[in-house]
């Protein structure tokens, strides 16, 4: 029934009367611009930040090939990984696979980690898997309280994050990760890489646990963190048992009972 | 007289068939109507311009769909938005029920809006959504169902939302 009346309603949004002789009208009008343009012959000074662009495109990776931040010494192929500053608005993907998950299946579906800790370092990233990039981080956290794994407080452990961080991009389905800063406290459940955590690309294949020991299932639902003015940053349609919690603390309570409900 | 170059029977018959359906997708993305109705031409123009071989008519309006978000997209992160009309003053000639259940998709954020969209109004499956928009399908699945509940928690009190199908 419902979806009857949002069809009716779009079929009653009320567009120019003669939408279609508006358009062609301003196809037919465009042409004549568009040649010219197209025909425009270009400048000495065009060609030559056209000529400068190309080296820095084609060339600048001839240069730096083999030069990697990091030795990846089990992973295949002509694969780099460098630390970067800059990201590109390229950089827009993101590799999370949202299946709908219940909050039991969040906490026992796969043996996270969880712990409590600070954010020490995050590094953007650059991977080159033999010549299509892709752009992601690297965060150092330093845990403070375990509630799941073999960690234990004080150590610091290397997490890959699911996109680049402190950009000003807006990537789909990493709004809590992206939040994510230095000296931030929270509570993680990155999954601990092994011998199966690889990712295939471009016939290159990258061992996860070459750049970092732990990694997020995706960037909206393996983290909470405490925010000075927002309470805590989590997903909260896919925790609705604590949708209202406000609290670090009110979580480390969650937590706990998600648990012992197993036990 | 001369026809401008480009301007053909086929972007004529496509102009005809799917300036609506464009026109559409583009308002269900930057929520009213004189920016889609900006964002329309420039998909045609760009069909005129590019004139990319197509499988099929689905393959087609796919394809124009595809454009439409990503032209939206653009205009947006341009700032030229045309219109400052508020959003329940478009909307105002609607019948209460519509003008209800349209402002609340629209009030949805638009990962969780253009799924809706597609779905209910132009009856894509899943599958189909997430190619459209070079997503994954459980991504889309998930998107659909928070969709779904948000607009059950707006419209409870009023018409309750989408059922889940």
């Amino acid at each position: 029934m419902n979806r009857d009346i949002y069809r009716a309603a779009i079929d009653n949004v009320q567009f120019s009367q003669d939408l279609s002789t508006k358009v062609l009208n301003y196809l037919m009008s465009q042409p004549q611009k568009r040649a010219m343009t197209i025909k425009a012959k270009p400048t000495i000074a065009t060609l030559a930040v056209v000529t400068c662009v190309l080296f820095l495109v084609f060339c600048i990776p001839l240069f730096s090939k083999g030069n990697s931040d990091f030795e990846l010494k089990n992973s295949r192929g002509n694969v780099r990984v460098k630390y970067v500053d800059n990201v590109p608005d390229s950089a827009l993907r993101s590799l999370s696979d949202l299946a709908w998950l219940t909050e039991e299946e969040l906490f026992h579906k796969r043996n996270t980690s969880i712990f409590k800790g600070t954010v020490e370092e995050i590094r953007n990233i650059r991977i080159d898997f033999n010549g299509s990039t892709e752009y992601r981080a690297i965060a150092k956290i330093k845990i403070d309280k375990v509630y799941r794994g073999d960690e234990s407080a004080g150590q610091v452990v290397s997490v890959l994050l699911p996109c680049p961080v402190g950009t000003g991009l807006w990537i789909e389905d990493t709004d809590v990760i992206s939040a994510m800063r230095v000296g931030m406290t929270g509570i993680f459940m990155p999954i601990k890489y092994d011998d199966t955590s690889y990712w295939e690309q471009n016939d290159t294949k990258l061992f996860l646990s070459d750049i970092a020991e732990y990694g997020f299932l995706d960037g909206m639902r393996y983290a909470f963190l405490a925010s000075d003015d927002k309470g805590v940053i989590f997903d909260r349609y896919s925790y609705p048992s604590i949708a209202a919690a406000n609290s670090l603390d009110e979580i480390e309570q969650y937590v706990v009972q998600m648990l012992n409900i197993n036990r | 007289m001369n026809q401008p170059r480009g301007l053909n029977e086929f972007v004529r018959c496509a102009v005809e068939k799917y300036s609506k359906t464009v026109a559409k997708t583009a308002f269900a993305y930057l929520k009213n109507t004189a920016d889609a109705e900006d964002v329309t031409q420039e998909v045609f123009l760009t069909l005129m311009q590019k004139a990319p071989a197509f499988e099929s008519e689905e393959h087609l309006k796919a394809w124009l769909i595809r454009v439409t978000i990503n032209k939206s997209r653009d205009f947006l992160k341009s700032g030229w938005l045309k219109s400052r009309t508020p959003l329940y003053e478009e909307l105002l000639y609607l019948p209460s029920e519509q003008n209800d259940l349209l402002a609340a998709v629209l009030s949805l954020d638009v990962k969780y809006r253009l799924p809706i969209h597609l779905y209910y109004y132009e009856g894509y499956s899943i599958k189909e959504i997430a190619e459209i928009l070079g997503e994954r399908t459980t991504t889309i699945g998930t998107r659909l169902a928070r969709g779904r509940k948000i607009l059950k928690d707006i419209l409870k009190d009023k018409i309750g939302g989408f059922e889940d199908e």
